[in-house]
Parts: structure tokens; C-alpha cells; sequence
């Protein structure tokens, strides 16, 4: 038995909106695989449920007029991994939609609630802070997005508004998305879309039902042989997801090879200021960033010439 | 609350607490097969069929299971046989001690009924249960058999394909993930050829570290 005090179904997203502001406790569910999980773990935070799940303003994949690829909130995680657009378009989100938990979780699991509250750290597993403010940093679903130059569209009572990734996370359990608001989706914008050179790479203490110790998407493009541009994102390598500048600056220029790609990944460590914890000090994942960040590299680029 | 919920092809009208989950809410029906291990949605020993997909049902409201169509262990045997999965995990004594044994009969008649049984092997398709079982060792090389003994899996097995694209992460083969290898080879990304970080101090827990990127 959850320690629910009320829970009320909404049938659209103006209903939602009202009933959120109403309760000043109320909190958005969706799927309800973090909610409920942190309500195991004695938060206080989701005595009070709007449930949105399929709100018909949530769902769906499709392409917009312009080229861009709009992902509703409420789209699962089982969705998301076998939708053909998404793995043709966005290959590492496809990718990073299937390393997130297991079937059953990505059944119910969506990519609003990964973003905005999702992948709970980790540690929750064995530590019972309730609060804990590393909370979210190891979700599968930020970093491919944030390297697809997404935009998330948020809806609030005086209307909506679209805030990119990069601002979207604004400190640790912290988005733009305020308590009487809500997520309605993300947009990629078409010149993010269909680059080959596209992938994800997770580091887990385990193949399956487990957070990132260290997430990270790539897209490089290439360009007469040599790279033409280069984007990383990361989850875990900061307190917040985030991409990684100095070392995608590194790469343009640059053959793809294996020096490229260690000087890449040395800069990226650099560049990286991750946390110390149960999963690992801080040498480790260094170490874990430098190494998967070369091999994400190398597969990537294997990938951009194949095409 | 009030709730309709369909078990097993029976139709139920359920009053429900709000916090109530749809594992408590299964086994107050008499359908105990319905464990609660985790109770974080990890184990999977709670994995019933909602509407055909295979949820955890120990992280998940009855609330939200309203209006839909749960299936469980006691509805799988029809007159006093037993399903095709069933019959599979005795002949293949795919469990030991059997307290997941509902939750993974549920799982592959999941996988085996959407023709993805070959995926078996692969471990992640089975859902949460092979990592964290001290037998699966002994039980994951039984999966196989047991996902294809559904005859709407077989042609798909031999097929060698997943019927949904499968992009992302391949877990590198842990120690008990030994089975036969299906479908197309994975390839690891192993850069210091060998399995993963050093085990750590003070450190906890039977899992293998595990390297992933996906098929390329």
C-alpha cells in the first residue's frame, strides 16, 4: 500500500493544469514508475497524484511540417525503442530509450517523467535518503536529447512555451518546468535528424534495470574524411545533464582516428566535474568517461563512414 | 475508488484505496501467484500482463490498471492443462526455488506470444528477474526453449529476427547469461579487454559490471 493521500485522473491537459494548481501538494504522474518508487522510499512528495497518463495532448511520434520530430510526453519508453522513426532519425535516442531499465518498466515508463524526475540515482537502491538531490542525473532519456538540440514544450495556465535542453535542467532535481506546469513534450530540431553518425553509450553496474554511472550520446558528422562536427552529451559527468563544449572542439578538423578520439576523451575528462559515491570516487569514473567516450567515439564515426 | 478490472477474462468491479497497488488489489482476488519481491519494480517476480504487456504490477496503482485486462499465472492453464510456456518451464526445470516463477511464465508467454522468444537469450528481454535470481545460471539457457514452445514464436525464432527494431545497448554476456546466442552477433566495446571496473571496496551486491553499446 502507497502512502497516496489523493489521486485524481485528468482528461486533458487544462484539466491537469487546474487540478495542480488547486492542490498546492498535487504532483503529475504519468506512468508512475518514479513517483511510486519514491513514495516507497518515504518521500512526502507524491501523497497528492494528478494522473495524466494518455491525455490525448501527451502521445505520439511523428515529424512536423518543418522536418523536426515531436515526441510526446507521454510516450513510453517501450515506444520510443520501436518506433522506426525514432531509430531512423535519432539513433541514439533508440538507443538510450532500450538501455533504460527493463521491459516491464519501459512499458509504463515515459520520456516526460524521465526528463523531469526519472533515473533516480542509482544509490536509491541501497541508501533511504528520501531527498536526495542527485536525484535524476542518471536517466537514460536527457542526454540523447540534449545532443539533438531539443526543445521542450511546456504548458502552463497563461500558455505554452518552448525552452531548450540546455536550460531545461537548472540545477540537480531541478527543470524549467514549474509545480503547476507541465511537460508536454520535446521537438528535435530537423537539422539534428537522420545523421548517421548518431549513438549512446551507457555504463551500468548491470545489463538491465539500472541508472547510468555514466551516460553519454554522440552525433558526429564527417565531412572529406575528416570530422566536420562533433556533439556530446553526458548524463553523470556534473550535477546536471550537460554537454560537453571544450571537448566536442577538439574533434572538428581532426582525422577520426584513435589519437582524435583519445584527445577527445581526454579533454572530456577534463572538462567533466563528476560526483563521487557509492557507484564510484571520482578517479573511477574519470576513468569510465575517458574509456567509454573513446570507444563511443570510435563507433560512431565507424558508423558516419558506413553510411 | 471504484475499479473495473478484467482477471484472467472475468470482469471485476473493484473498490480500491487510492494507494493500493495493482499486486494487492490481484492477490486480495485470489490470485496469489502475484509476488512482491522488490517491491521497487527490479525483481519482476510481480510481472502479470496488462492488456498483453508484460508491468510490474507491485509499482503500479489498481487505479491505473482501471478499465484494462490483467492476466496472471491462474488463468494460463485451460482445462487443467497447462499453457505451452508452462509445460516448457517443467521440462526444462527452468526454476529453482520458484517463487519468480509466476512473474517469468508471465514474461515469456509475453515474449513468446509477440514471436520475440528467440530474444531469450539476450537476457534484457527477459526482463528483471535473470540478474538478480541466484539460480539463473542454472535457468537462463532454459528460457529459450521455454519462449519458443508457443507456436506463435516459432516461426519467428527461426526466423532469427526481433519483430520490433532493436537499436541500443547489448549487455555483454554476463556469467549467467552462458545460453546459445541467437540473432545477430553483438559486438562489445571492451577497450581494456576485459569485463569492466575493478571491484571496489566495501561494495555490495552480485552484479556484474557490464560494458554496453549498441550493435553497430
Amino acid at each position: 500500500m502507497f502512502d497516496v493521500h489523493s489521486y485524481r485522473k485528468a482528461a486533458s491537459v487544462g484539466q491537469a493544469l487546474t487540478l495542480l494548481a488547486a492542490d498546492p501538494e498535487a504532483r503529475p504522474m504519468a506512468g508512475g514508475t518514479n513517483a511510486l518508487f519514491k513514495l516507497r522510499r518515504g518521500s512526502e512528495a507524491f501523497r497528492s497524484l494528478v494522473d495524466i497518463a494518455g491525455l490525448p495532448e501527451l502521445p505520439g511520434i511523428a515529424l512536423d511540417p518543418d522536418g523536426g520530430l515531436r515526441i510526446g510526453a507521454g510516450v513510453t519508453f517501450r515506444e520510443l525503442a520501436a518506433s522506426p522513426l525514432v531509430a531512423e532519425k535519432a539513433r541514439c535516442l533508440a538507443e538510450a530509450a532500450l538501455a533504460m531499465g527493463g521491459p516491464q518498466l519501459r512499458a509504463r515508463a515515459t520520456l516526460g517523467g524521465n526528463l523531469c524526475g526519472g533515473g533516480h540515482c542509482a544509490a536509491c537502491r541501497r541508501c533511504r535518503y528520501p531527498r536526495c538531490p542527485a536525484a535524476m542525473v542518471g536517466a537514460d532519456g536527457p542526454a540523447p536529447l540534449l545532443g539533438l538540440d531539443a526543445r521542450a514544450k511546456i504548458a502552463g495556465r497563461a500558455g505554452k512555451r518552448l525552452v531548450p535542453l540546455g536550460q531545461f535542467w537548472t540545477a540537480p532535481s531541478r527543470t524549467a518546468v514549474a509545480r503547476d506546469e507541465l511537460l508536454l513534450g520535446v521537438v528535435i530540431p530537423a537539422a539534428s535528424l537522420g545523421a548517421p553518425g548518431s549513438g549512446y553509450v551507457k555504463y551500468a553496474m548491470r545489463a538491465a534495470m539500472d541508472t547510468a554511472t555514466f551516460g553519454c550520446a554522440a552525433l558526429c558528422r564527417l565531412d572529406g574524411g575528416r570530422i566536420a562536427g562533433l556533439r556530446l552529451a553526458c548524463v553523470m559527468a556534473g550535477p546536471t545533464p550537460r554537454r560537453l563544449p571544450k571537448a566536442e572542439a577538439v574533434a572538428p578538423g581532426r582525422l577520426p582516428d584513435a589519437a582524435t578520439f583519445a584527445a577527445v576523451a581526454a579533454a572530456a575528462a577534463g572538462e567533466a566535474s563528476p560526483r563521487a559515491d557509492w557507484q564510484g570516487d571520482v578517479d573511477f569514473r574519470l576513468h569510465i568517461i575517458r574509456r567509454q567516450i573513446e570507444a563511443l567515439l570510435a563507433a560512431v564515426a565507424r558508423r558516419a563512414e558506413d553510411a | 475508488m471504484n475499479i473495473s478490472l478484467t482477471v484472467n477474462g472475468k470482469r471485476h468491479e473493484l473498490e480500491v484505496k487510492p494507494g493500493e497497488s495493482l499486486r494487492e488489489a490481484l492477490r486480495g482476488l485470489g490470485c496469489t501467484s502475484v509476488k512482491q519481491g522488490c517491491g521497487a519494480g527490479e525483481c519482476g517476480a510481480c510481472t502479470v500482463l496488462v492488456d498483453g504487456v508484460p508491468q510490474t504490477s507491485c509499482n503500479m496503482l489498481a487505479v491505473q490498471a482501471d478499465g484494462k485486462a490483467a492476466r496472471t499465472v491462474e488463468g494460463e492453464a485451460k482445462g487443467g492443462e497447462l499453457s505451452p510456456v508452462q509445460q516448457a518451464f517443467i521440462e526444462n526445470k527452468a526454476f529453482q526455488c520458484g517463487f519468480c516463477t509466476p512473474g517469468l511464465v508471465m514474461t515469456t508467454t509475453a515474449l513468446a506470444e509477440s514471436g520475440r522468444g528467440g530474444d531469450m537469450t539476450r537476457g534484457r528481454s527477459a526482463g528483471p528477474s535473470p540478474g538478480t535470481c541466484a539460480a539463473a545460471r542454472a535457468t537462463i539457457p532454459s528460457w529459450t526453449p521455454c519462449a519458443r514452445a508457443c507456436p506463435g514464436a516459432a516461426a519467428a525464432a527461426t526466423r532469427n529476427e526481433p519483430a520490433a527494431p532493436e537499436p541500443g545497448r547489448t549487455g555483454k554476456p554476463t556469467h549467467n547469461q552462458r545460453g546459445t546466442r541467437h540473432g545477430q552477433a553483438h559486438r562489445h566495446v571492451d577497450p581494456e579487454g576485459r569485463g569492466g571496473r575493478p571491484r571496489q571496496g566495501g561494495q555490495r551486491g552480485g552484479s556484474q559490471p557490464t560494458q554496453t553499446l549498441a550493435d553497430q
